[in-house]
């Protein structure tokens, strides 16, 4: 009788489980990316928004039209997307390919009342074909029935004009790849809408719409555009893929496929496996005697054991020193992705294993050699603070964050010899090439083997070595028309001819001049094009949301055909910085002033958004004195990044991250060498402003 | 139940104190406190031993076995997933008593309320009870307080992380019996409906017939960990 009524008790509660579940509500998000890559229908847009964070890579066609689209969710109401197209422009003949940017912005979010409104730009500095802007409206009139309806210019201001509101529409500027004021929603408007239904097959969503674009540059291609009306559906088998096929303007099929992924939405669980150890706090009554400090074997001992404890988390003892009170560790933490997680878990047991007259832990961190931070932490807090609900926010309220010191200063400092001394390592790569206009979407990939010889904590000398596993046909001779030194437009030189390419050799320190200033110095093989020394200077105060740099670099350019070898060319290139961590949704502004390999003089401007799991999306922009005319295509240096952290895709921890340049460099102007290990990038993830968006992991 | 004597890393650092004479063995002892954690990694702890042994054969435990650990301990399920954990108190603090399982899984009750889960796939960071949290200070569920309001934390950008607040009313249902590990309980089935925050859930709770105190219990951990389905097999008694 009582197994009975077990099951029964049993049964009810997962069924209540399974029912009731988690109902999660919020305001609608976009169904559908359209054939550009942004959120919409089909071929048009619509005034949903993707989740803020949103990364998504979407290949389109319609015939021969091909579109290739990164997009990211700038902000919760800013979407950006950088597109490869291809079009033909003669019937039967090669594709031309362009470059293309677009901006959107969402001026009000659909709610009960309100439909969803954004204003967006296509092609907004006039490189690509697709070059519109418009005002959109959507609406969810019933539940799975969306209503959209816009008004166009460009592109989308083609059939059913309704006049010029605004003037005509000037040319693109020539070179293009600058902002064009005379452009924008100007020419002829025309009205453009569409709809949607959810169907009740989970994913599926059909789609309508009428479409004003004229297809003009098409129609020179042999394309033919019989109707303005799309017919299609799209299919979301789960929340990262999404296909859609359609019959479009009346002659053709269209289809695209999109990926994406969302930096708070992890693919795998991020807190699987085991557990930090619990604290229990010191009794009472617990002597508190300092006696047992006075003996380097117990101390020895407990270092010892101290280190085989922490290396299962995968963190090493650098430095250390035991007081009766105080306990000081210079820690190298080697697979713990999240840095507060690091140190909460070391202050874990610390407070588990510490005699109880113990009650300073100063746990520093170690980044790639340098001692960035030092995060002091009481004892009697961790003790006051375990397991109670407001754990997190009090430990960051009472742990005090200070520039750590070089090394550990004072008597009896263990000091760690550098063992081991060698290290390597072996990974695919990602390079450049990924929206090339000149040879498309062509994703590479490259084995690098990496291998480093440790002299002391700061010194070490390391090469890196590479091969092309795919994408080996590179050019073998210049086509590059540059006026400039070509410092960079015939990097492509440089990976033909050989099977294995020397990346970089150098021997590098790195050093700190005083607690919150940083030195390196950089010298041999620098990268692939340019060889010689740099060295750098960084004030970087833990307390300071502004961090100040200084570099200067001589370098001459690399032989094409001998590794070893130099060309005549030879620069003295460097940069003044200014790194500003703004707070706000995780954004950084750099200002990097100075001359770069051309020897041109100018200025580069960058943003990104950082999420506190390691996301990144960089975008930068370099004027120098270099014309426009001077720079060719593109009329400015530019370009974006994207960081992923390996350990948002793995149910396990790794610092690991893989990094693509989406719009690879290839101009001469505003061209930077590209250093390995510059300072910023060592430093960073340990200052105030970091270690508080991560703080939550402390606990964990 | 008190929490397993072996991890009482405080009694281990005052002998080290006060011990001179002992401190060679210092390393030895205090890797073997920290191992016996996680018994996984090869602690020596016999309560640690049996909970391994109980873990791998759930279906073998005894009340014998839970008596001999002298230790509180609890048993807990993932919903949708079959395998169940034992799970030894390891520490307690301010009223919080963290058990952890022989993979180092840790979940934290204040009562029989879960206010903190570790290594489960999503961490709950931490739980808020309710100022009158019946899970928290146990009384007969005709004097349950017609609802109350709890604060969840998840992993999040800044220290406090992402906080979510529900308030949860009771509907007691009919009254069962239920057996734990050859304790056969007398005592309601009470319905907690919680929302707030754009979540709504249900919690399903058996509280004893007389006292209140709840012995199992099918309890929110949050939007992507789901529910945990949790048996209080020696409760925590402060001894």
């Amino acid at each position: 009788m009582r197994r009975v009524r077990h099951g029964v008790f049993a049964v009810s509660m997962a069924a209540a489980a399974s029912l009731t579940g988690v109902l999660a509500t919020g305001s609608a998000q976009a169904q559908t990316l359209n054939l550009y890559g942004n959120p919409g229908l089909l071929d048009l847009p619509t005034a949903e928004t993707l989740p803020d964070g949103e990364l998504t890579a979407t290949y389109g066609q319609i015939e021969h039209s091909q579109r290739t689209s990164i997009g990211f969710q700038l902000l919760p109401r800013v979407h950006g997307t950088i597109r490869l197209s291809e079009i033909q422009d003669v019937p039967g003949g090669p594709s031309v390919s362009a470059r293309g940017f677009d901006l959107r912005f969402q001026l009000i979010e659909e709610n009960d009342m309100l439909p969803g409104v954004a204003l967006g730009l296509r092609d907004f500095l006039g490189d690509g074909p697709y070059g519109a802007e418009y005002l959109v409206a959507t609406k969810e009139v019933i539940p799975g029935l969306t209503l959209t309806g816009g008004i166009g210019w460009g592109r989308l201001g083609g059939e059913a004009s309704l006049g010029k509101p605004f003037g005509d529409r000037g040319a693109v500027t020539d070179p293009s790849g600058q902002l064009q004021f005379d452009r924008y929603f100007q020419g002829d408007a025309a009205v453009f809408g569409g709809v949607a239904w959810d169907t009740p097959v989970d994913g599926l969503r059909l789609m309508a719409e009428y479409s004003p674009d004229n297809y003009d540059a098409e129609e020179v291609g042999g394309f033919d555009r019989a109707s303005p009306f799309n017919l299609g559906l799209a299919y979301s088998p789960n929340d990262h893929v999404q296909l859609s096929a359609a019959w479009m303007y009346g002659s053709a099929f269209g289809f695209q496929v999109s990926f994406s992924g969302n930096p708070n939405d992890p693919l795998a669980p991020q807190d699987l496996g085991k557990g930090p150890a619990p604290v229990r706090a010191r009794a009472a009554d617990a002597p508190t005697g300092t006696g047992w400090a006075d003996n380097p074997e117990s101390q020895q001992k407990l270092l010892a054991a101290l280190s085989e404890v922490l290396a299962e988390e995968g963190i090493g003892i650098d430095e250390a020193r035991i007081t009766g009170t105080t306990i000081d560790l210079y820690l190298v933490n080697t697979r713990l992705q999240r840095r507060a997680k690091a140190i909460g878990r070391v202050t874990r047991i610390l407070a588990l294993a510490m005699p109880p007259s113990v009650e300073i832990f100063n746990i520093t961190l170690l980044n790639d050699g340098l001692p960035v931070t030092t995060a002091q932490i009481r004892r009697s807090d961790v003790e006051a603070q375990v397991d109670r609900p407001d754990a997190p926010l009090e430990s960051w309220q009472t742990t005090r964050l200070t520039d750590a010191r070089a090394q550990i200063e004072g008597e009896g400092v263990y000091r760690r010899p550098i063992e081991p001394r060698f290290s390597w390592g072996i990974g695919p790569t990602i390079p450049i090439n990924l929206l090339d206009v000149d040879d498309g979407f062509k994703p590479d990939v490259q084995i690098n083997a990496t291998a480093t010889y440790q002299f002391s904590r700061g010194f070490s000398v390391s090469g890196e070595l590479s091969t092309f596993v795919i994408g080996t046909d590179q050019k073998t001779v210049s086509t590059s028309t540059s006026p400039l030194q070509h410092v960079r437009s015939d990097s492509d030189l440089y990976y033909s001819g050989r099977d294995i390419d020397i990346e970089r050799l150098t021997a590098d320190y790195v050093f700190k001049l005083a607690p919150s200033v940083y030195g390196r110095t950089t010298a041999g093989i620098l990268e692939r094009m340019f060889s010689g020394v740099s060295t750098e200077v960084l004030w970087a105060p833990v307390d300071s949301d502004l961090a100040v740099g200084g570099e200067v670099n001589y370098v001459r350019q690399r032989d094409i055909d001998d590794p070893f070898e130099l060309q005549d060319y030879d620069v003295v290139s460097g940069h003044a910085s200014l790194y500003w961590d703004t707070g706000w949704k995780g954004i950084e502004a750099q200002l990097d002033a100075g001359r770069y390999l051309a020897g041109d003089w100018g200025a580069t401007v960058s943003l990104s958004r950082r999420f506190s799991n390691g996301w990144e999306v960089r975008a930068y922009a370099t004027g120098t004195d270099v014309s426009f005319d001077e720079f060719g295509e593109g009329s400015f240096a530019k370009g974006v990044e994207v960081t992923i952290p390996l350990r948002w895709g793995v149910p396990f921890e790794t610092k690991s991250e893989a990094r693509a340049e989406l719009i690879p460099v290839e101009s001469d102007g505003g061209a930077r060498l590209d250093v390995k290990g510059r300072l910023y990038g060592r430093v960073r993830d340990l200052d105030r402003a970091s270690l508080r968006d991560g703080w939550s992991a402390f606990w964990q | 139940m008190a929490v397993r004597s072996i991890l009482l890393a405080a009694a281990l650092t005052a002998a080290l104190a006060a011990c001179g004479n002992q401190q060679a063995e210092s390393g030895r002892i205090l890797k073997q406190t920290l191992a016996g954690f996680f018994p996984g990694g090869g602690g020596e702890d016999a309560a640690a031993g049996e909970a391994q042994t109980t873990t791998a054969r759930p279906a073998r435990l005894t009340r014998a076995q839970v008596n001999a650990t002298s230790t509180a301990m609890i048993r807990a399920r993932l919903a949708g997933e079959t395998a169940r954990s034992v799970l030894s108190g390891a520490a307690v603090n301010g009223g919080y008593v963290s058990y952890v399982s022989r993979f180092g899984q840790m979940l934290t009750l204040r009562g029989s309320l879960v206010t903190a889960s570790r290594g489960l796939g999503y961490d709950l960071l931490s739980l808020t009870p309710g100022a009158d949290d019946p899970l928290v200070r146990p009384r007969p569920v005709s004097s349950w307080p017609a609802q109350v309001t709890r604060t969840y934390r998840f992993p999040g950008r800044g220290p406090g992380g992402r906080a979510l607040s529900v308030q949860c009313t009771y509907t007691p249902g009919e009254t069962r019996q239920i057996e734990i590990v050859e304790i056969t309980y007398t005592g309601i089935q009470v319905e907690e409906s919680c929302t707030g925050g754009g979540v709504a859930f249900t919690n399903h709770h058996f509280a004893d017939a007389r006292t209140g105190f709840v012995w199992r219990s099918l309890q929110w951990l949050g939007p992507e960990q789901g529910f945990v389905d949790l048996e209080v097999l020696e409760p925590y008694t402060g001894n």
